[in-house]
């Protein structure tokens, strides 16, 4: 352990690998700041960027620019109640009631101070957790593999949008997608139509630009310009009042936080949202959440960010990604020629601790920066958005290009801007469709394994125990939200009817 | 609920969508067949997987066209995120339903997020909530530069048509010369910023991505005939 974490390092540490970490954090940070773009379009429109890198190097790069837009996302968030990210949607209750009192300075440096607590916290859970489960999935049959995509699956179409009927169908749209080119069963080619092009698959890549970047450019025309922001400099007033308030809310958030990043599917949206409503339950001072207590962004803040690492549990060990944004990721890994899985941590260990390793440095990079950059960072939202986007657009078809050095990439791009435009449009998530479109050739590789060694019969699912387990929580987890959504209402209605009656303070109707 | 015209044009897109969808499975699903479910000793065979997945999106499509036919707007159903909303009790006030909607200014800051927020979570047959974003005006509203929804339908096609264009054009005037037009046309035309600051903005821009790309990266790009930037 302590060997592997110095050779991390020494990796991480050299002068190459320091600097892209510091380009990619700071790049994220940007990314974050900027609202409709995401982690995951940073990584996409990026990641062609990071071909020419070494492997590690270009890794290390990408993946700060994920947690660095956790980072990122918050500043909007708390000044503007404008989230750049959807993991700190719930920042904007308390954070931005705090910056209308004046405590804006107060509050991102909660929120950083909290992340990073969170991003130690949990790179050492990553750390101590990450080598064992990798030993432990090493017994991982394609059945067992099969039904932990089925429960990443269902978990990221349970709680990528408000209805999982259209989860389910753009889930399957990449399924679909996924299947274009040459079976890897039988090596019959499908949905070619004769196309050479097509022979080889629709590139992944490409598919993530036009979804995400050149579709949210599209969106935002459609929607119109926003009010222009007045974000001031303030300084930084931080009490030790504060830190010891939010002390137990950040180690709450860390832990509740990993804990929901290490499901496959569950991104870091679903670990803040949970946070803040578990914290306002136990807080004490659960009753002031929503009138700008800064528990209420201390907790969702940590979870987020401890949340971002644990998803690369799944995403290293089992080659299964845990979000959107780590699905790009590893789209990335797989570029480089390299398979996660199991056997990542024996065969390429100077990848995955240089990696690791990098990530502790790339946090304290985004402490020492967002303390006191924080305002600066808002200040990127003063550039018009006529000129803004006319970039991303520039940037997006120039990376997809040099993804093939051929104007097909480009053509893929603009293709699926439409698509996402739409979709974007019409509401339908998109996250699903990303993990089917990822997801799809490792299941059709492992249903037909699993079809061999069941001599043609795919119920043999069932009758291994470690599957039939993961299959059981997959299915609860389709279900369950229903009823138990149906029966949290129900109390909730009787008990607002009874405060009602009682008396009709506002505080009775908002506890559940 | 009657509708305003861009609700109704909503509509429109989703019965479209849907049925290009439905469309789509059906294509999938016939041409699965001739590929083959299963090979010898019953094996899963190139066609399963896409048969499969085509004969549910045709179902789950079709589920969706008629009842948009039908004036039934998707209604949001209960998943994780609604979970979530009841248990956080700031939130169960706005699911029983006797909050005026809207809410509290924070709570519509958190519904630009999109699909994740508890704000959205509507009772089933509550209206769906048009997508909003960014602070930004409704899709009835009219905007800071004041544009209708009318007028940034037409920039959203003029945009579009643009790249098309744009990408027609590499042959002929390299990669960064035409991409260079199409960030002026923009910025100027489109937008209707001053010549000069979207002159110099384009410009940094492209010797950016020259800077990179080219310089950094030796990425091929295009000349084109008149061999700009190579």
């Amino acid at each position: 352990m302590l060997d592997n974490l110095v050779l991390g390092f020494s990796t991480a540490l050299s002068l190459e690998n320091l600097l892209w970490c510091f380009v990619g954090v700071l790049v994220g940070t940007v990314i974050g700041v900027l609202p409709g773009l995401g982690s995951t379009t940073g990584v996409a429109v990026l990641l062609p960027l990071t071909l020419s890198l070494e492997p590690v190097t270009g890794l290390i790069m990408l993946a700060g620019i994920y947690y660095g837009s956790q980072y990122g996302g918050t500043i909007t968030s708390v000044l503007i109640s404008t989230p750049g990210e959807a993991s700190s949607v719930v920042t904007t209750l308390d954070g931005y009631q705090m910056a209308r009192q004046g405590r804006a300075g107060a509050a991102l440096a909660i929120s950083a101070i909290g992340s990073f607590v969170a991003a130690i916290i949990s790179l050492g859970l990553l750390v101590a957790l990450a080598p064992p489960f990798a030993a432990f999935a090493l017994d991982f049959g394609p059945p067992e593999m099969l039904a932990v995509m089925i429960l990443g699956l269902a978990t990221i179409i349970s709680f990528a949008g408000d209805n999982r009927m259209l989860g389910l169908l753009m889930a399957l749209v990449g399924l679909l997608i996924a299947t274009v080119g040459v079976d890897p069963g039988s090596g019959t080619s499908r949905f070619t139509f004769g196309s050479i092009y097509l022979l080889g698959g629709i590139p992944f890549v490409e598919v993530m630009i036009g979804l995400f970047a050149v579709g949210e450019v599209l969106f935002q025309i459609r929607q119109g310009a926003a009010a222009p922001i007045k974000a001031k400099f303030r300084e930084l007033m931080i009490s030790r009042e504060d830190l010891r308030r939010s002390r137990g809310p950040i180690l709450r958030g860390s832990f509740l936080g990993f804990l929901f990043g290490i499901l496959p599917g569950a991104g870091s949206t679903l670990a803040s949202f949970m946070a803040y409503g578990i914290e306002k339950r136990v807080n004490k001072r659960g009753k002031e959440f929503g009138t700008g207590a800064i528990e209420g962004v201390a907790a969702p803040e940590a979870a987020n960010n401890a949340a971002a690492n644990a998803n690369f549990v799944p995403t290293l060990t089992l080659g299964i990604p845990g979000g959107a944004t780590t699905a790009v990721l590893l789209g990335a890994f797989m570029i480089n020629g390299i398979q996660p899985g199991p056997l990542l941590f024996e065969e390429q260990p100077t990848l995955v601790w240089g990696l690791l390793a990098s990530f502790f440095i790339g946090n304290v990079i985004l402490l020492v920066l967002n303390l006191p950059l924080a305002p600066v960072f808002a200040q990127i939202l003063r550039v018009p958005y006529g000129y803004m986007y006319p970039m991303i657009l520039l940037t997006s078809v120039v990376g997809a290009y040099s993804i093939s050095n051929g104007m097909y990439s480009v053509w893929v791009v603009l293709i699926f801007g439409i698509i996402g435009y739409f979709m974007k449009r019409l509401d339908l998530p998109m996250a699903p469709l990303v993990l089917g479109l990822v997801l799809g050739p490792l299941f059709e590789k492992a249903l037909v394994q699993t079809s061999a060694i069941g001599d043609g019969n795919l119920l043999i699912v069932f009758t291994r125990p470690l599957a039939l387990v993961v299959m059981a929580i997959a299915i609860l987890q389709l279900a369950a939200p229903s009823i138990m959504a149906r029966l949290l209402r129900r109390r909730a209605t009787t008990r607002s009817r009874r405060s009602d009656s009682a008396d009709s303070t506002p505080e009775g109707s908002t506890r559940g | 609920m009657t509708g305003s015209p861009a609700r109704r044009g909503i509509a429109v897109e989703q019965a479209v969508v849907y049925g290009l969808l439905t469309a789509l499975g059906l294509g999938a699903l016939v041409m699965a067949l001739g590929f083959g479910f299963f090979l010898e000793d019953s094996r899963v065979g190139p066609g399963l997987v896409p048969g499969v997945v085509g004969g549910l999106i045709l179902l789950i499509a079709g589920w969706e066209l008629l009842a948009t036919l039908r004036g039934h707007r998707t209604s949001h159903d209960s998943g994780l995120a609604e979970v979530v909303a009841a248990a956080t009790p700031d939130t169960t006030a706005d699911t029983t339903g006797h909050t005026t909607p809207g809410g509290a200014s924070a709570e519509s800051g958190a519904r630009e997020g999109g699909s994740a927020d508890a704000a959205t979570m509507s009772p089933d047959d509550g209206p769906v909530d048009l997508p909003g974003d960014g602070g930004g005006p409704g899709l009835d509203d009219v905007d800071i530069f004041g544009r209708t929804p009318k007028e940034r339908g037409r920039q959203l096609v003029a945009v579009f048509a643009a790249l098309v264009v744009a990408c027609l054009l590499v042959p002929l005037l390299g990669f960064l010369g035409s991409f260079f037009v199409l960030s002026l046309f923009i910025s100027a035309v489109v937008e209707r910023r001053r010549w000069v600051p979207s002159l110099i903005v384009s410009f940094l821009a492209v010797a950016a991505v020259y800077g990179v790309f080219v310089g950094f990266l030796g990425v091929p790009l295009p000349t084109g005939l008149i061999g700009i930037g190579g």
